[in-house]
Formats: structure tokens, C-alpha cells, sequence
């Protein structure tokens, strides 16, 4: 049985949300109101997450598959648990594409992309075959980088005096049908929704009692993190130019001249984003790794292969990074609410069956039998 | 087993070597800076490429520039580019691109395919500063300046430097150009360059081992935009009282005579050290008025009227009458600018921000309305200190004269 710690947990939480989300100017359907949009999808998260918690209460020790199980029953549940895993592969390999495509927009103009992509997804793979507790513990050496990081960027940004709050106005032009616009379903699903996962995770975490504190801790830590990212952009760049550019945060960071060598900072933007995209196609590989594991019974580690093959075929289905986005936009936006909201919520009001009930409650025997 | 993981090692150490992408130094040819022309209905792309040679310190000869200028043509900016192969040994590289000049021609044009090249190319940094040339933007690149090697540089610090010291023109990126087009007035002021002086121009080595040269670049008048077209020109004095007014002004020198109106000479100057000008925007039956609120200090540095500057009521006097002077600098920029009827002030954003539901309805005729804008400004001046000296000079020689 492997185990994570709370503290492990919370770095994990908020790498994972943190993820490439800002360097994107998301929300920005409702232009210079984008970091109140960002606002109060992360209330919606927090309440989300205290679903998501509440569910885990009653079966601690069980995962995401199990609690499908529990509440819809052997086959509906397995049916669930089966789309669950490929949703997830789904979303890993959205990153992986996200890698792809950015790379070689920003970066490295003339690498192929499938090299790009196969050099993440293997050292992804290689992470995930180790299993969560090395995967936390690469989280926990990445995390430092990552704070220092972003403090660096944000100082320099700020004593380049490129920041004008003024173009946060004026708020609420358009009333605040945008913002609502903007965080249903969009900014719900992504980035707020996707501590899905966590329903995954929160099993393994070995103070029990302390997960549902340190989750909410955490994702409030990383909500207020993305607004002020999000309203930093907003500052820098205003309404027209972050909605023009596809990678804000690389072009904020672009402009930053100070005395007259501390110039072109992308090498900061480019370590976040491989960072940042390295946890979250991990997690998300390691979700769907272990979601198939419980409904297969297959061990995870006999599965990292053929999901890691599965998740770079598909990364090669769209033919272009429009495509990608509009399939992203407009077609998975439209699915993953089944996921994140749906589903939970709806075994939220069924409650556990009453012949699982023993098992969720005890849980140990038949997790210290299944393994 | 053991075999393969070595094996493994030794593929994985292929690819650490970062060849696939490389850049090599040699193969490329460094830009610093970049004319856009529009010729016979084609865009006529210009470029500086640095000569590593003559500009290393070791075998720095004189005799040769520093630079090399070429041109080529296309339908757009990119095919333009491309073609560059066709004459050239190496690969542009625009990275370090300092200025972008462009030719009145092409201003007149539209800057919108310039704009677009740089938001869609990630070489292309919009740090760049950009600048109008009257006539052709080619011929402004071949010009060499003295002090400088590189001339594109060069330009790229004399903006930098009177923007610092006397604040007639400020640097306009290429950012903050695609952020006031993008604005809610759509418009914005770019600093020309002209070539100043008798001649052809200073295009080689030989003409700058004299003390003089025929000609220098310099800059001259604002280039005002509307859309992405340029529409019309202001002077250098009336380009101050805009910066006065939008907030522009670092440090700057400000001249006035002793008893103002428009016929006394200005015989007089203070440096302005710091300056802060505040707008608010009010709606008065169907029109806008714009109160700024101008706050400066300063030192006195020349003073040739009479008066005892040991007194306090005389110096309190010379600061009524700098704020005069301050008023009448932005008066004569906002006339400019309002007879032109390009709002490169900042009204509409700023009207926006603070009246958004009015501003829906002002937007769609805001260029009848911006002239017929009114403009109230209110000035403070603070004189730190007067300087070193009392009286004016002339004025204590009469004294010791009489006495």
C-alpha cells in the first residue's frame, strides 16, 4: 500500500492546479473582469471540493473506482470507473499535446512535435511506473523551483513598472452576466474542477483526519495564487492584448527591461511551463492508472505502457493546435461536467448502498486483501 | 540486461546535445534595425545587420561600418523577409532588433501587416521601439552616428535619452503601440526621425573622421495614428505639451520669460525634476470636460528677470509664473492635437474606465466629440530651490554700480 503525507499532499494540490494555468489569461471572455471570473470559480471549486471531500468521509480509505462502486453499484459503477480512467488519459493527453504545441510555438520552431511530446510522455511514464510516493516526492523537490520561480518573475514585472492597475477598469462594464458566462462551465472545469483527482489521491494520504483541512488550505493558498497571476496579465497587458496573444504570461514576461541586461526572461516562463505541464500529465496519468487498476484489477504498473501508448496516439488525433483548442473549448468543456459535477454530486444525494455499507465504513479488510 | 542499460545511456546522451534546433552564431546575421517602406505597391523591408568584424575590439579597424544595409521586397512583411536568402549568407536574425523605423509611405499605408508580423512571430520582440521617418525609412538606416558603432543603437539610446532628460517625445515600444491601437480610442503617437543638416547624409566611415558631419539623425515632430494609419504630424514643442498632459514627463527643462504673454522672450528656464498630472473626466450637457491636475518641482537654473529671489514672496511669484508657463505648453499641445481630432491623449480610455455606460454611447462618435472636448487645466509648481546664486547677474552688477 503506498502512502503520501498531508504535507505531500498539499505541495501536490497546489503544483497541480498551479499547472501552466498562468501563463493562459483564462476567464478572459469577460475581459478586464477576468480575475473576478477567476474569483469566483474558485469559490465554486471550494465548494466542489467539499463534495468531493464529503464523499471521500464516508469511505476513507477506498478510491475514486471503489466510490462509484459503493454508491451506483457493481456495473454502473464499472461502467463509470472505465469512462473515468479515459476521461483522465483524456485530459493527460491534452497536456501532453499542450507541451507539444507550446513548445514549438515558443520555443523550438523547427522540432518536430512528436519528439517533443514523446520526451515528456517518457519521462512521465518512468515517473508514474515508480508510483505516487516517488512522484510526491519529485513534486516536493520541483516546488521550491517553482516558488522561486514565479517570486522572481513577479518582482521583475513589478519593478519594470509595467504594472498599471488601471486596466483592471472599469469593473463590471457589461454587468455580471460576462463573469457567470465565464466561470460556467468554463473556468469550473478547468482549472477549479480538476481536483477531481484528488478523489483519487485522498485515500493514500496517511493522516486521515487532517485530509479535508489540508485540501481546502491548499486550494485556497493556489486560488489566490491564479487571481492575482491572472490580475498581474490583466495589468500588464490590458483586455485587447491578453485576449490576442496566445501565451500572455510569455509576452508579460518579454517586456521586462531592467537596467538594461536583465532582458529576455523567457528561460523562467519555459522552466515553469515544463514544470508546471510535467505535474499535471503525471497526476493525471497516474489517476487514470490507478482508476483502470481498481476496475481491471491489473497492477498499475502492468498498465503504465499500454495507457502511456493510448495517451500518445491520441495526442497525434488532432491535426492542429486550433483544433486542439477548439475541441478542448467546445467539445470536452461540454463532457467534463459530467465528471467533476454530475457524477459527484449525484452520489452525494444517493448515499451508499446499504450491502457496501460495512466495507466503506472497515475498508481495511478488503484493502489489505486486494493487495 | 546490464548491456542494454548502458546502451540506453549511451541513445540518451544523443539527445542531450541540444543539436536539433541549434543556432550558430556564425550563421546568422544580427539585425538592429529595421525600415519598413511602401513602394509601388509592395513593402520595401530594410535592414541593419551588425559586422561582427568591425565592431570587435580586436580587430576594430576604421575605415569600415560597422553595419551593412540591404533591402528586399515582398507583398507582405514575411515573404519579404524570406527573400532576404537570395542576397544574403546568412540567416536574419531579428532577436536583437533594436528600432523599427517606418517610412511615411508605409505609415500612410497602415501598420496593421507590420503589427500582426509581430504578435504572430515569436523572434519579433515587442520590446522594439518604433519610429516614423519623413521619406524614406531605408535612407535612415544607412545613416552612421558618432559615439555610436551600431546606429540602430544608437537611435534606441537617444530616445531612451531624451525621454529621460527632456521628455519632448517618450519611447513608444512596440507594445505600447499595439496597446493604445488596441485601446479604447484606437490611436497613438509615435516620434519621428528626420535627417537634419545640408546634404545627402553621414553614410560612411570617411565622413565622421571630421569634427562635423554634414547631417545627423535627429528627432523631430510626433507622428499622431489613428486605426493604424498615420493621419498627421505635431511639433516638437507641441509633442511636449501632449507628454505634460498625458503624464509623460520625467525630467524636463521649461523655459519662460519674465512677464509672459506670447511676445516676451523666454529668457529664463527651470529644470522640471518631477511632474504628475492627473485627468478626471466630467459630462457637462452632451460634452466632456477634462480638469488636469498638474503637480511639478523643479529648480531654478537660469534666471535673467529682475527680482530678489532671497524673498520668499518674489519666489512664490516665479512659481505662479512657471505654472502659467506649464499651462500655456499643454494648452498649445491639446490645440494641436484637437485640431488634428486624434485622441492621443488617453480621453476615451479614460472616460471609459470612469463613465463606462456613457462611454457606449460616446464611442461610436467619439471622433466628432473628442474635438469638441474642453480642457481645464490646474497646475502646481514647487521651486525646491533657486539655485546657487541670488539675484540675477545683471541685476547685481547695476546694484554695485549705484552703490
Amino acid at each position: 500500500m503506498q502512502q503520501i503525507g498531508k504535507s505531500q499532499l498539499a505541495l501536490l494540490i497546489i503544483l497541480f492546479l498551479v499547472g501552466s494555468t498562468p501563463l493562459f489569461e483564462l476567464g478572459i471572455k469577460a475581459k478586464q473582469d477576468a480575475w473576478l471570473a477567476m474569483s469566483v470559480a474558485a469559490v465554486a471549486g471550494m465548494l466542489l471540493l467539499a463534495v468531493y471531500v464529503k464523499l471521500q468521509k464516508r469511505a476513507p480509505h477506498v478510491g475514486i473506482a471503489d466510490l462509484y462502486k459503493f454508491h451506483f453499484g457493481r456495473y454502473i459503477g464499472g461502467a463509470f470507473t472505465v469512462l473515468t480512467s479515459i476521461w483522465l488519459a483524456y485530459e493527460s493527453m491534452r497536456n501532453v499535446r499542450d507541451f507539444g504545441e507550446l513548445t514549438t510555438m515558443a520555443l523550438l520552431g523547427f522540432t518536430p512535435k512528436w519528439i517533443i511530446m514523446l520526451l515528456i510522455l517518457l519521462v512521465s511514464a518512468y515517473t508514474a511506473s515508480k508510483g505516487i510516493e516517488v512522484f510526491v516526492r519529485v513534486v516536493q523537490l520541483l516546488f521550491p523551483i517553482v516558488v522561486i520561480s514565479y517570486a522572481a518573475l513577479i518582482m521583475l514585472v513589478f519593478f519594470s513598472g509595467l504594472v498599471k492597475a488601471s486596466r483592471l477598469l472599469p469593473v463590471m462594464e457589461n454587468g455580471p452576466m460576462p463573469i457567470v458566462r465565464a466561470v460556467f462551465p468554463d473556468l469550473i472545469s478547468f482549472p477549479f474542477g480538476q481536483t477531481i483527482v484528488l478523489l483519487v489521491f485522498l485515500s493514500l494520504v496517511k493522516e486521515k483526519d487532517a485530509v479535508g483541512r489540508v485540501s481546502y488550505k491548499s486550494l485556497a493558498i493556489v486560488s489566490l495564487f491564479l487571481v492575482a497571476m491572472n490580475a498581474l496579465v490583466m495589468c500588464v497587458l490590458g483586455p485587447e492584448l491578453s485576449e490576442l496573444t496566445s501565451l500572455p504570461l510569455l509576452q508579460v514576461v518579454q517586456l521586462v527591461r531592467l537596467a538594461n541586461f536583465l532582458e529576455r526572461l523567457d528561460i523562467i516562463v519555459t522552466l515553469l511551463l515544463y514544470i508546471g505541464l510535467f505535474v499535471k500529465i503525471t497526476t493525471l496519468y497516474i489517476a487514470s492508472l490507478f482508476t483502470a487498476s481498481a476496475v481491471t484489477g491489473i497492477s498499475h504498473r502492468n498498465l503504465v505502457f499500454p495507457i502511456g501508448v493510448l495517451i500518445y496516439a491520441m495526442s497525434f488525433l488532432e491535426p492542429n493546435n486550433t483544433y486542439h483548442i477548439w475541441i478542448g473549448l467546445d467539445i470536452t468543456l461540454k463532457v467534463v461536467p459530467l465528471f467533476i459535477v454530475v457524477l459527484p454530486l449525484a452520489m452525494l444525494a444517493v448515499g451508499i448502498r446499504k450491502k457496501y455499507r460495512a466495507e466503506a465504513a472497515g475498508g481495511n479488510g478488503r484493502q489489505q486483501a486486494e493487495n | 540486461m546490464r548491456t542494454m542499460r548502458g546502451l540506453l545511456c549511451c541513445l540518451l546522451l544523443l539527445l542531450q546535445t541540444g543539436c536539433w534546433n541549434r543556432v550558430e552564431l556564425n550563421d546568422v546575421a544580427i539585425i538592429s534595425a529595421t525600415g519598413v517602406d511602401w513602394q509601388n505597391g509592395k513593402w520595401v523591408l530594410s535592414y541593419q545587420v551588425v559586422i561582427p568584424k568591425a565592431i570587435s575590439s580586436q580587430s576594430g579597424e576604421s575605415g569600415s561600418a560597422a553595419v551593412n544595409v540591404f533591402s528586399t521586397t515582398g507583398d507582405n512583411f514575411r515573404i519579404a523577409i524570406s527573400k532576404a536568402s537570395e542576397e544574403t549568407s546568412r540567416r536574419l536574425y531579428f532577436s536583437h532588433n533594436q528600432v523599427v523605423i517606418i517610412g511615411e509611405s508605409a505609415a500612410r499605408k497602415g501598420m496593421g501587416p507590420l503589427l500582426e508580423s509581430y504578435l504572430r512571430n515569436h523572434d519579433s520582440r515587442e520590446t522594439v521601439s518604433m519610429f516614423l521617418s519623413k521619406g524614406s525609412a531605408r535612407r535612415m538606416l544607412e545613416q552612421l552616428v558618432p559615439l555610436e558603432q551600431i546606429p540602430g543603437a544608437a537611435i534606441q539610446r537617444m530616445i531612451a535619452n531624451e525621454e529621460h532628460g527632456s521628455s519632448a517625445f517618450r519611447q513608444m515600444t512596440a507594445n505600447d503601440v499595439l496597446m493604445e491601437l488596441l485601446g479604447s480610442a484606437q490611436a497613438t503617437s509615435i516620434p519621428g526621425l528626420v535627417i537634419a543638416g545640408e546634404g545627402e547624409g553621414t553614410d560612411s566611415v570617411g565622413m565622421l573622421g571630421k569634427t562635423t558631419t554634414p547631417t545627423k539623425v535627429r528627432l523631430s515632430e510626433l507622428g499622431l495614428i489613428q486605426g493604424d494609419k498615420l493621419v498627421g504630424w505635431i511639433d516638437d514643442e507641441q509633442s511636449r505639451g501632449l507628454m505634460w498632459l498625458t503624464n509623460h514627463i520625467n525630467k524636463t527643462t521649461l523655459s519662460f520669460s519674465c512677464a509672459g504673454g506670447s511676445k516676451s522672450r523666454a529668457s529664463s528656464s527651470a529644470k522640471i525634476l518631477t511632474a504628475s498630472t492627473k485627468l478626471t473626466p466630467e459630462h457637462v450637457d452632451g460634452k466632456w470636460l477634462i480638469k488636469a491636475k498638474v503637480e511639478a518641482t523643479g529648480l531654478l537654473m537660469e534666471y535673467n528677470c529682475p527680482g530678489d529671489l532671497s524673498k520668499p514672496a518674489e519666489v512664490e511669484k516665479l512659481e505662479r509664473r512657471i505654472e502659467e508657463e506649464i499651462k500655456a505648453v499643454i494648452a498649445e499641445g491639446w490645440e494641436a492635437v484637437r485640431k488634428q481630432g486624434v485622441d492621443v491623449t488617453g480621453f476615451g480610455t479614460l472616460i471609459h474606465k470612469r463613465y463606462p455606460k456613457l462611454w457606449k454611447q460616446a464611442s461610436a462618435d467619439w471622433k466628432e466629440l473628442f474635438p469638441k472636448t474642453e480642457l481645464e487645466v490646474e497646475a502646481r509648481m514647487k521651486l525646491n530651490s533657486t539655485g546657487m546664486s541670488g539675484r540675477n547677474f545683471k541685476d547685481a552688477q547695476k546694484k554695485a554700480g549705484g552703490g
